[in-house]
C-alpha cells in the first residue's frame, strides 16, 4: 500500500464540522491551494473530475485543501439554514487550515461554478496570492435560477415534481418562507435572499495580485467575462458537473492552463483566448 | 456523531463515513452499508445516503457509506465512459471489493451480518453479494434497481434492439431512424425519460398499451442482465429481506415489474417489500422522494431487524483509525 499522501478530516465550524480531504504535495512544494467546488447536483457529478484535477496539482508539488461546505455531501449542518455568507465562511475557515499547513509557499484559491463565486469574495478580503475561476456564474441568483431553470425542465418533461410550475412560482413559495426541493435539497428564504445582490467580485482593474477567468465553452474573446483577464477552453460537453456520458473527458489543456496558473508559472501572463 | 474510516482491503486504500449508533436506541446485532450510486459519491444524490445513515444510526444501526475504488474519495482506475462504468457493475465488477469491506466492517465492529443496498449500482453490487455469502448480507435494500444490461451490451448480445441498430447502420437519416426504431428510444420515452416525452402533452397516445406491447409480461426480456436476476431468484426464494423502492412509472419500475412478473412466478415472496414512489425521477432528487425512501429504509430495517433492549457494547479500540477526528452533527 502507498504512502499516504491524501488525508481527509474534519474541521469544527461553530457546532458543525466541515469535511475536507488534504492532497499532499507529491513534489517539492511549490504552491497552495484551496479548491472550492460546486454545489447540489454539480457537486455529485463533478466529483470525479474534481478529484482528479486535486490529485494532478498534487502530483505536481501543489498542497491542495478541498472541502464541503456546510449542509452538503460529507460536512454536517442544515442545508436549509445556509446561505452564500456561510459557505464563503466556511472557505474561509479551509483557508486558514491551509495556511498553517503550507507556510511559505503562494496561497491559491480556485473555485468552480458556485464555488468561484464564493472564492472571488475571499480574494476579495483575504491574504491570498492569487484567484482562479472555472466557468463562474455572473451572480448568486443567476446561479440558482439557472438551478431553477434545470428543475422546472426536468419535472415538466418526466412529469414529476407535482403539479407543474414555473420558476416564478418556486420563487413565490421561497419568498413566502417555504421551502422549495431542488435536486433533493431543500432552498429556504434565507438561501434565496442571500443571492440578491451576490454578484460576482470581479476583481478590481488595478488588483495587482494575479487572478483569471477560465470559460469552458471555447467562447470568443469579444466574449470573455474579464477581457484580458479571461481564457478560453472548450471543454467536452456536456460539462462534466451535469450528466456527462463521460467519467473522464478529456481536460489537458484546462489541467496545464491551470496548473501554469497556480503554480506561477502562467501567473503573470496575460490570458489568452 | 460521524467518524472517518480508513479500509485496505484487496489492494485499494478506501475511504468512509461511520455513523456510530446511539446509545439510547435498542441495540442491534446487524450494520447497514451504503454502497456508491453510480459514479457518485457516498454521501449520494442529494444526500439520500447521508440522511438515510444519519436516521437508522439514531435507530440503532451502525451505518457506513464507503467509496468504492476510483469513486468519490478512494483512489482506483475508472474507465473513461459512463456507460463502461454501468457495464462493469452489471457484470459484478466489485463486488469482490465490496465482500472484502463487509468483512472487514463486521471484523471491526464485532456485527453478525450486515444490510447492504443503495442507489441503481449500489443495488446491483448488493444483490450479487447478497446472493453470494447470505451468511455475511442479512437483508437488502435496492432503490430504483437495474435488472437490464447496458444499451451497447444489450446489442451485443443479440438483445431486442440488435436488428434495428444493424439497419440503423445502413440508413443515412440515422439520427432520425435511431430514434423511432430504438427499443430503448420508446422505452425512455414511454416512461417520460426522454426528451420526446414531451409529445404526451401534445398528442393523445395509448401510453401504456405500447408499453404493454413492447412487453412481453410474461418472459424475460433479451435485455435482461440474467445473472443477475438468477441471484435475484436465489435470495428472493431464500426468504432473505428485501426492500425495493422504485419510481413509479420510470424505465426501472417498468423493467422491475417485468422481473417480478416472469422471474418470480412460482416463488413465494413473503420477505419481500415493494414500494413505488409516486412523482419522483431516478436518482430521488424531486417529488420528495428522498425524504420518503429514509422513512420507508428506517421502517423496514427497524421491523425486520429489532434490536435488543439493552444499550450497545462498546465499540472495539481498533474500530476507529488512529488520529480520526470525531464530530458531533
Amino acid at each position: 500500500m502507498p504512502a499516504l499522501t491524501e488525508s481527509p478530516g474534519y474541521l469544527s465550524q461553530g457546532e458543525d464540522s466541515l469535511y475536507f480531504v488534504h492532497h499532499r504535495a507529491l513534489t517539492e512544494r511549490r504552491a497552495a491551494v484551496l479548491l472550492a467546488g460546486p454545489l447540489g447536483l454539480e457537486r455529485a457529478h463533478g466529483y470525479v473530475v474534481w478529484v482528479r484535477w486535486a490529485r494532478f496539482l498534487a502530483a505536481r508539488g501543489v498542497e491542495v485543501l478541498r472541502l464541503d461546505y456546510r449542509g452538503s455531501g460529507e460536512s454536517t449542518g442544515r442545508f436549509d439554514e445556509m446561505t452564500f455568507p456561510r459557505w464563503e465562511e466556511d472557505l474561509r475557515t479551509g483557508l486558514e487550515h491551509l495556511r498553517r499547513a503550507s507556510p511559505g509557499v503562494p496561497l491559491m484559491v480556485h473555485g468552480l461554478r458556485l464555488g468561484a463565486l464564493l472564492a472571488a469574495r475571499v480574494f476579495r478580503t483575504e491574504r491570498v496570492d492569487g484567484l482562479l475561476m472555472w466557468e463562474p456564474p455572473e451572480s448568486g441568483r443567476a446561479h440558482l435560477m439557472e438551478v431553477l431553470r434545470r428543475k422546472v425542465a426536468a419535472d415538466n418533461l418526466e412529469g414529476t415534481g407535482g403539479e407543474a410550475r414555473s420558476r416564478e412560482d418556486y420563487v413565490t413559495e421561497l419568498e413566502a418562507g417555504r421551502h422549495v426541493e431542488v435536486e433533493g435539497l431543500p432552498w429556504s428564504r434565507g438561501l434565496w435572499r442571500s443571492s440578491e445582490g451576490y454578484g460576482l467580485a470581479v476583481p478590481e482593474k488595478d488588483e495587482a495580485r494575479p487572478w483569471r477567468v477560465v470559460h469552458l465553452d471555447g467562447r470568443p474573446a469579444e466574449r470573455h467575462l474579464a477581457p484580458g483577464k479571461s481564457r478560453s477552453v472548450r471543454a467536452p460537453r456536456p460539462f462534466f458537473w451535469t450528466t456527462s456520458n463521460r467519467l473522464l473527458p478529456e481536460l489537458a489543456e484546462l489541467y496545464e492552463d491551470g496548473l501554469g496558473f497556480i503554480s506561477g508559472t502562467g501567473a503573470g501572463q496575460e490570458a489568452r483566448s | 456523531m460521524r467518524e472517518l474510516i480508513q479500509l485496505e482491503v484487496k489492494g485499494h486504500r478506501l475511504w468512509g463515513t461511520f455513523h456510530p449508533p446511539s446509545s439510547s436506541a435498542p441495540r442491534r446485532s446487524v450494520g447497514v452499508l451504503f454502497l456508491n450510486p453510480g459514479h457518485v459519491p457516498r454521501s449520494g444524490h442529494g444526500g439520500l445516503s447521508v440522511q438515510a445513515a444519519d436516521r437508522l444510526s439514531a435507530e440503532g444501526f451502525p451505518c457506513f457509506r464507503v467509496d468504492l475504488p476510483g469513486l468519490g474519495d478512494s483512489d482506483g482506475p475508472l474507465p473513461e465512459m459512463t456507460s463502461e462504468l454501468y457495464q462493469l457493475v452489471c457484470k459484478g465488477g466489485f463486488v469482490d471489493v465490496a465482500s472484502a469491506v463487509r468483512e472487514e466492517l463486521q471484523r471491526r465492529y464485532g456485527l453478525e451480518g450486515m444490510l447492504m443496498g443503495g442507489l441503481c449500482g449500489a443495488a446491483t453490487t448488493a444483490l450479487y453479494l447478497a446472493d453470494r455469502e447470505p451468511e455475511g448480507v442479512h437483508g437488502l435494500f435496492m432503490f430504483e434497481p437495474e435488472f437490464y444490461l447496458s444499451e451497447q451490451e444489450a446489442a451485443a448480445v443479440g438483445g431486442e434492439g440488435t436488428a434495428v441498430e444493424a439497419e440503423h447502420s445502413r440508413l443515412s437519416l440515422k439520427r432520425v431512424t435511431s430514434k423511432l426504431f430504438s427499443y430503448w428510444g420508446w422505452m425512455r420515452m414511454l416512461t417520460r425519460e426522454n426528451e420526446y416525452a414531451r409529445l404526451f402533452k401534445y398528442v393523445p397516445f395509448p401510453r401504456q398499451r405500447l408499453l404493454d406491447l413492447l412487453m412481453d409480461w410474461d418472459s424475460l426480456p433479451a435485455v435482461a442482465n440474467v445473472p443477475l436476476v438468477r441471484a435475484w431468484q436465489r435470495v428472493v426464494e431464500r426468504g432473505m429481506p428485501v426492500l425495493v423502492l422504485t419510481a413509479e412509472g420510470k424505465l426501472r419500475d417498468v423493467f422491475f415489474d417485468r422481473i417480478h412478473r416472469s422471474a418470480l412466478a412460482d416463488l413465494p415472496h413473503p420477505n419481500l417489500s415493494r414500494i413505488r414512489l409516486k412523482g419522483t425521477n431516478h436518482i430521488f432528487t424531486t417529488g420528495g422522494a428522498i425524504e420518503a425512501s429514509v422513512d420507508h429504509l428506517s421502517q423496514w430495517a427497524s421491523e425486520r431487524f429489532p434490536g435488543a433492549n439493552t444499550t450497545h457494547l462498546p465499540v472495539p479500540p481498533d474500530a476507529v483509525r488512529p488520529g480520526v477526528e470525531r464530530v458531533v452533527s
